[in-house]
């Protein structure tokens, strides 16, 4: 049944400027909405599979200013549907610097909006990725 | 004015009515259901006997109910079925007059303790409406008032909620301070929007979170001991909780957004529950809208109920409640006919061609819904929302700032204390030109967005409220607790707050509009009944305005305010149900619209805004529509999908 699951893979739209973009390593990146950051992320297991936990390694660079004091949320929801995860991730910062989001979980195919949060000094941007799962 | 609601004959009455608590709840109790009212009264209006949004009750003896009509700045009393006993009050500062008047609640002598909010202060009469003291004044100090809204009357102690200053404060029947304890925030101890208020036989204290949606209790001593409740329409919990009341060993909520009442045990179990949405346009007979107030008789036979957007009270024999029939309808948020109404149409092509875009907010969702205006039908383009704290979330949202030329939307939001920054994009390729999902772009804490000092303004009180984005990018953000305008930029970097003039007469501002060509803005003062011109600095350049019946320029309760191309002052009155239209001085010119559901009728309009070529936008929030006007009140437009049923649909 597991193997089942997992044959179905992920498919991640890049719907023109601000929705991501690859880079030559696999990771996607992608500026805030707001411009203040660029994320750029990689999914463990790569692709991401349908309806099983995934992870994320991920870094935020501020535009200008400093990165500390950061804060970051992930997240992610199917607009269509109007529902999000049904699990909340854990984030933790690493030690290089760079994030990881445990406890990812997709649990339909469709299109999902993934979210990183980013908060600092009171005011909060959001980077996001559409991600079609099929 | 009044109605029977129970055919049965009043010794069978009085034996349903037996307080006594049955040891169990069927799941038709359990779940959702409708239970006739037994009585229900009230109309609206400004004479004796009627109502303009009472929001509290409670019930003294001989099951006399003392109302807090609160449009109407006065106490009423009637029987339990709704005969009209007495009344005192009326709109003033005097000693035994009211502005806004909310809680109340009959202390173990009989006094009658008003929440006199518009006057921060407390009032207290005998049960014949004769004055005997009052306590409090404005201010953040213990002891001192920010719009006191809920309290309840335990043996020899008051408890008085605040709305602007989100804390709780415990005073002798006397008014002598005994204790304050609460704050803004979130955890146990803090609230973000206090409401309702009761007491239980051990002097545990509980209070209702309309921000969190939970109710938290207390010890008597201010300590938190039990939270519950959280966003949601399946039994236990909640959506927008106002008044509490404790009977019985149960507490009672009233479940506004809901539209029902739940009951809990003290540890916050999960009883059972009544009351549905009207099916209907104002449909009662046990059906619920919004209920606020709630109250127990002494003998534990009534339970009665206040709903301020359908200007009336319903009462129930407990008894009675225990005879429910289940409803199959379906949640409140998925019910054609509850709800802010989507246009049903099928958009126009439209591409890339000018917009001319409205954005309205869904309260009960809570939601933003955008609309373009340019096509000749009006067309939905996207809704964004939910009820929570997360980016793209809303929580109590209360002013919008639509940003036409980059197509974004600043969302400020009571609850959340935050402002949040949306994007619709653009899109060619759809039928709209616009993309269906909305984009978050930021959110700004008001904690950190504002400084930490500001001349006239006490941080604790910070309400955002209205907002308003003038022609060179300036944001203006109202803050109704403090009667102020802060000023920002796009990025919401801080620039400035406007206060008005020190005169010592009542001020509450509560709606804000900006000229066309940002040389004036128009702020509509709610407590002071007028409309305040400033100029681009500040300075207050006029005023006019005088509380009255709604006609004719005066101002029986003003809601929103917008201004035209031509420089025509818009006002909405939420009590008269229709619109006034002033000159840039104030020159009364015409006034449309009287209560109904009929196109070009209202109830209870709220926001307003003129779009365009001076198309008049109204909220008109009890009828779940929009409608658009030309500048002389002629009827263009309304946009919603109507489909209320003709006929009453409550089980027989």
């Amino acid at each position: 049944m597991m193997n089942l699951v997992r044959a179905f893979t992920l498919a991640l739209a890049v719907a023109g400027a601000g929705c991501g973009s690859e880079a030559p390593s696999g990771k996607r990146q992608v500026d805030s909405n707001g411009g203040g950051y660029t994320v750029m992320f990689e999914p463990t297991p790569n692709p991401i599979p349908m309806n099983d936990v995934f992870d994320l390694r991920f870094t935020v660079a501020p535009k200008s200013g400093p990165s500390q004091g950061l804060s970051v949320q992930v997240d992610a929801r199917m607009p269509a549907h109007g529902h999000g995860m049904n699990r909340v991730p854990k984030v933790t910062a690493q030690a290089d610097g760079s994030y990881k989001a445990e406890g990812m979980l997709f649990h339909m195919p469709g299109h999902w909006e993934l979210y990183f949060d980013i908060a600092q000094a009171g005011k909060t941007e959001r980077a996001q990725f559409d991600v079609d799962l099929k | 004015m009044k109605t029977p609601r129970n055919p049965l004959p009043a010794a069978l009455f009085l034996l349903l009515a037996s307080p006594a608590a049955p040891q169990g709840y069927s799941p038709e109790e359990r779940g959702s259901n409708w239970v006739r009212s037994t009585y229900q009264f009230g109309a609206p209006g400004t004479a004796p006997g009627q109502l303009l949004e009472p929001r509290a009750v409670d019930v003294g003896r001989d099951n006399a109910v003392y109302v807090s009509d609160t449009g109407n700045h006065r106490v009423q009393v009637f029987a339990i079925d709704g005969k009209f006993l007495s009344g005192w009050g009326g709109a003033g500062t005097a000693e035994g007059k009211f502005l806004f008047p909310w809680g109340i609640a009959r202390g173990p002598e009989g006094e009658i303790f008003v929440a006199d909010a518009g006057n921060h202060r407390i009032q207290v009469f005998d049960e014949k409406g004769a004055f005997l003291r009052a306590w409090g004044r404005s201010g953040v100090q213990p002891g001192e008032f920010s719009s006191p809204r809920w309290l309840a009357v335990a043996k020899e102690r008051v408890i008085v909620v605040e709305s602007d200053h989100p804390r709780i404060q415990i005073f002798t029947r006397k008014g002598e301070l005994i204790r304050t304890f609460g704050g803004p925030g979130d955890g146990p101890g803090r609230f973000r929007e206090p409401t309702g208020v009761a007491v239980d036989e051990q002097g545990g204290i509980y209070v209702a979170d309309a921000g969190a949606h939970q109710i938290q209790k207390f010890d008597g001593e201010g300590k938190p001991l039990i939270q519950w409740g959280s966003w949601g329409s399946p039994p236990a919990l909640l959506s927008g909780p106002a008044g509490l009341a404790y009977g019985d060993g149960k507490l009672y909520v009233a479940d506004g957004g809901n539209h029902r009442v739940q009951v809990f045990d003290p540890s916050g179990a999960f009883l059972y529950q009544w009351g549905r949405h009207p099916a209907f346009a104002h449909e009662g007979s046990g059906r619920l809208h919004f209920p606020s107030g709630i109250a127990l008789s002494p003998s534990g036979g009534f339970t009665v109920l206040c709903e301020p957007l359908e200007h009336r009270v319903q009462a129930f024999g407990n008894g009675s409640a225990r005879v429910v029939r289940p409803m199959n309808d379906l949640p409140w948020w998925d019910s054609l006919h509850a709800r802010f109404h989507l246009s049903p149409r099928k958009p126009e092509p439209h591409g890339d061609k000018p917009a001319i875009l409205v954005a309205m907010r869904e309260t009960d969702a809570p939601a933003v819904l955008f609309f373009d205006l340019e096509p000749k039908l009006p067309a939905f383009l996207a809704r964004a929302g939910g009820a929570g704290k997360r980016m793209g979330e809303f929580g109590s949202p209360a002013g919008l700032a639509l940003d036409s030329a980059l197509g974004r939307l600043y969302v400020c939001e009571r609850a959340n204390r935050r402002v949040q920054l949306l994007e619709l994009p653009r899109d060619p390729k759809t039928p709209t030109g616009f993309a269906p999902n909305v984009r978050v772009i930021s959110a700004w804490d008001l904690a950190s967005a504002l400084p930490a000092s500001i001349e006239g303004v006490f941080p604790e009180r910070v309400q955002p409220g209205a907002m308003a984005l003038d022609p060179s990018g300036t944001l203006y953000l109202l803050d109704e607790g403090n009667s102020a305008i802060h000023q920002f930029d796009r990025r919401m970097k801080y620039l400035r707050t406007i206060r008005p003039p020190k005169s010592g007469d009542p001020c509450r501002w509560i709606d804000l509009a900006i000229a066309p060509d940002g040389a004036s803005l128009y702020v509509l003062d709610r407590d002071g009944a007028k409309i305040v011109a400033l100029d681009r600095d500040g300075a207050v350049t006029g005023s006019w305005g005088t509380r009255g019946s709604g006609e004719n320029g005066e101002f029986l309760l003003p809601a929103g305010i917008g201004v035209g191309q031509d420089g025509s002052v818009y006002v909405s009155d939420s009590g008269a149900h229709r619109i006034l239209r002033f000159d840039a001085r104030g020159k009364f010119l015409s006034m449309w619209g009287s209560f109904g559901r009929d196109p070009g009728h209202f109830y209870s309009p709220r926001g307003i805004v003129v779009a365009g070529r001076d198309r008049i936008v109204v909220d008109d929030a009890g009828n779940h529509r929009g409608q658009i006007f030309d500048r002389d009140g002629k009827l263009v437009e309304l946009f919603h999908k109507g489909g209320v049923p003709a006929q009453p649909v409550s089980p027989k």
